[in-house]
């Protein structure tokens, strides 16, 4: 009897991931090797033409590419972002630690929607940015590729990532003991040494999956290129938002849909094989 | 020759005054250890040694050299951290190997000065280990032949052997003590425990309240400790107050001895080690006491004496000499004259 109490205590959440999650999974694998027929709707005859569409026309596999280079780009600005921060916070402040912690987080209160929509308001044609630089005599007229391009998308999910990166960086840091920072030196490292020799190494996992996240959330995010994206911006979200709506190929979209999981599958894997490798304790 | 010399640092957090103004000059291939309770600022100083912290005032001169305002980086001394402080991510090897890529050493003379060092402290076994993956004390051996290993001019201790139990701290005071004479390094050893530095040191200052108390060897701080404090801290003392009214007396339970000392107060504290009140060898100086207790403590046997006033005297012998007295018994103890001190 004992032994089943442990289960009932999490038979709630099993239930809850099994209906909200292993279901609609499975439901979106099964749904990717069906067809449509002449109006869209899906007909169960089992076959695998929307993976072959996805690797062999560019708009698919380009978009993934790209996707995934922008979510890089994402992940390192983020990291190289947080690393200055985060070592000042854990090793320069000495009072009020907490509140600059704090402001960090802070952007969590807000929307998701309200933090893309002030990057309208900043970057617009008469935004603080545009304005800013007219004013400084930078330039004339107001420059438009900073709103409604791949610019502004990238920009937006850098600054809503930050403190996923942020935080676990901050983390690292923090358990860094002060004595291995003054052992690097007594034994003749300068600063620039200590932190590439000792300091960033301890970092590592820390930045390691503070990035991925960075890096897997971006992969998933069509928020961002909706609200902030132009009219060439595409991201492989975007399009599976599209594939289900406008253009109502369902089969398709979920097997963009299943790409894209096994992609974000294989970023983990890598990532905590490579914690596991450098493990300390 | 004198390889370290501390002059007049001083060194204070906020208000409170940590190092005051101390002097300290150490000797090329010295034993020295830095004791005193804690919080008498003796890892402070070995720090401003060590390059962690920069003195307020005074100077750190290494072989006459002023090194106080140079980064730890640039001074060649190393320390042993109390907790180990090695590098979790590196192994053994690595972790000796990182002073010497420092001083940009070739590969080859890196690879053989580690496996000297690893030698040295008898861990060639665990060359490939990980920090965690080894005990406090193996931790410990590396953490010497990290700091060994770049050859610097002064190794620097700080309680190394604090966090490891009492039986390996036994061994570790005797490997330390032999590494020592195998070296001919200058060592720089703090601690608070008293035992540690008596056995190991050839000088040794001990601190309180941020200056030096007595610099001396084990020896003459024992038999002849210079304040009340150092008295008290070292090993067991009887500390009695006395009655003085000129510089060749006091005087004890109303009976005046002839005695020279320094002190013009009215009062005084008597010092004298327990081992050196004797029952039987007639000196000048004598006491009427009863035999309060009889404790036996292994190698040795503990009397608790009091006078007619009620001043409480301890006074050891070895348990091998037969025990004759019996407690309530009424006896004479004499006090070896050459072993008493008196402070204000």
């Amino acid at each position: 009897m004992k032994n089943y109490d442990k289960y009932v205590l999490i038979f709630p959440l099993l239930l809850w991931l099994f209906l909200f999650l292993v279901l609609p999974y499975l439901f979106i694998l099964t749904q990717s090797v069906l067809a449509t027929d002449d109006f869209g709707k899906v007909v169960y005859d089992l076959n695998f033409d929307s993976y072959i569409k996805i690797f062999t026309n560019p708009l698919y596999y380009e978009t993934l590419i790209r996707t995934f280079i922008y979510a890089i780009i994402v992940a390192l600005a983020c990291i190289l972002l947080s690393l200055p921060l985060a070592y000042f916070i854990a090793f320069k402040v000495t009072k009020n630690k907490s509140f600059y912690y704090t402001l960090i987080v802070l952007p969590f209160w807000m929307s998701y929607i309200v933090r893309a929509y002030a990057w309208k308001v900043i970057l617009g044609e008469n935004g603080i940015f545009n304005s800013s630089l007219i004013n400084m005599g930078i330039i004339d007229k107001p420059l438009r590729f900073v709103l409604y391009s791949d610019f502004s998308v990238i920009l937006c999910l850098i600054y809503i990532f930050l403190p996923f990166v942020c935080i676990p960086i901050y983390t690292s840091f923090e358990q860094i003991s002060k004595s291995l920072v003054e052992a690097s030196k007594d034994l003749g490292a300068n600063s620039w040494v200590t932190f590439r020799k000792v300091i960033f190494p301890l970092i590592l996992p820390g930045v390691i999956s503070g990035g991925t996240l960075a890096l897997v959330l971006t992969l998933g995010d069509f928020l961002a290129a909706s609200l902030l994206g132009g009219p060439n911006t595409l991201f492989i979200s975007s399009i599976v938002q599209n594939l289900f709506g406008t253009s109502n190929d369902k089969p398709l979209g979920s097997a963009v849909g299943v790409v894209l999981l096994i992609l974000v599958f294989i970023v983990l894997e890598l990532s905590s094989r490579y914690e596991k490798k450098h493990e300390t304790q | 020759m004198s390889k370290l010399e501390l002059k007049g640092i001083s060194k204070s957090y906020g208000s409170s005054l940590i190092v005051n103004n101390l002097d300290l000059e150490i000797q090329d291939g010295e034993f020295l250890t830095i004791l005193g309770p804690s919080g008498c600022g003796k890892t402070t100083t070995l720090r401003m040694i060590a390059g962690f912290e920069t003195p307020d005032n005074g100077q750190v001169l290494l072989n006459k050299q002023d090194i106080s305002q140079l980064p730890p980086y640039k001074r060649n001394v190393n320390t042993v951290f109390q907790n180990y402080a090695l590098f979790p991510h590196l192994n053994v090897a690595e972790n000796i190997a990182f002073g010497l890529h420092q001083k940009k050493l070739s590969k080859t003379e890196t690879n053989k000065r580690v496996d000297e060092m690893l030698e040295l402290v008898q861990m060639t076994a665990f060359k490939t280990r990980k920090p965690f993956e080894m005990s406090g004390g193996q931790q410990q051996r590396v953490a010497i032949a990290r700091a060994i290993a770049p050859d610097p001019e002064i190794l620097l201790l700080d309680e190394p052997l604090g966090a490891l139990d009492l039986k390996l701290r036994k061994q570790m005071q005797f490997e330390l003590k032999q590494l020592h004479k195998d070296l001919n390094k200058t060592f720089v050893y703090v601690t608070h425990d008293q035992e540690e530095a008596l056995t190991m040191s050839d000088r040794i200052a001990v601190m309180n309240h941020g200056v030096i108390e007595q610099l001396s060897d084990s020896q003459t701080l024992y038999n002849h400790p210079k304040t009340k404090f150092v008295a008290g801290f070292i090993g067991e003392a009887n500390l009695i107050p006395v009655n003085i009214a000129n510089k060749e007396t006091f005087t004890l339970e109303d009976k005046t001895f002839n005695f020279n000392h320094e002190i013009s107060d009215s009062k005084g504290i008597l010092f004298i080690r327990p081992e050196n009140v004797s029952f039987d060898t007639i000196h000048d100086i004598s006491l009427q006491v009863t035999i309060e207790d009889v404790i036996f403590v292994g190698n040795h046997r503990k009397y608790k004496l009091v006078t007619a006033s009620g001043q409480k005297i301890i006074k050891t012998e070895d348990s091998s000499v037969a025990l004759t007295k019996i407690i309530g018994q009424s006896v004479t103890i004499y006090l070896v004259p050459s072993l008493i001190q008196i402070y204000n």
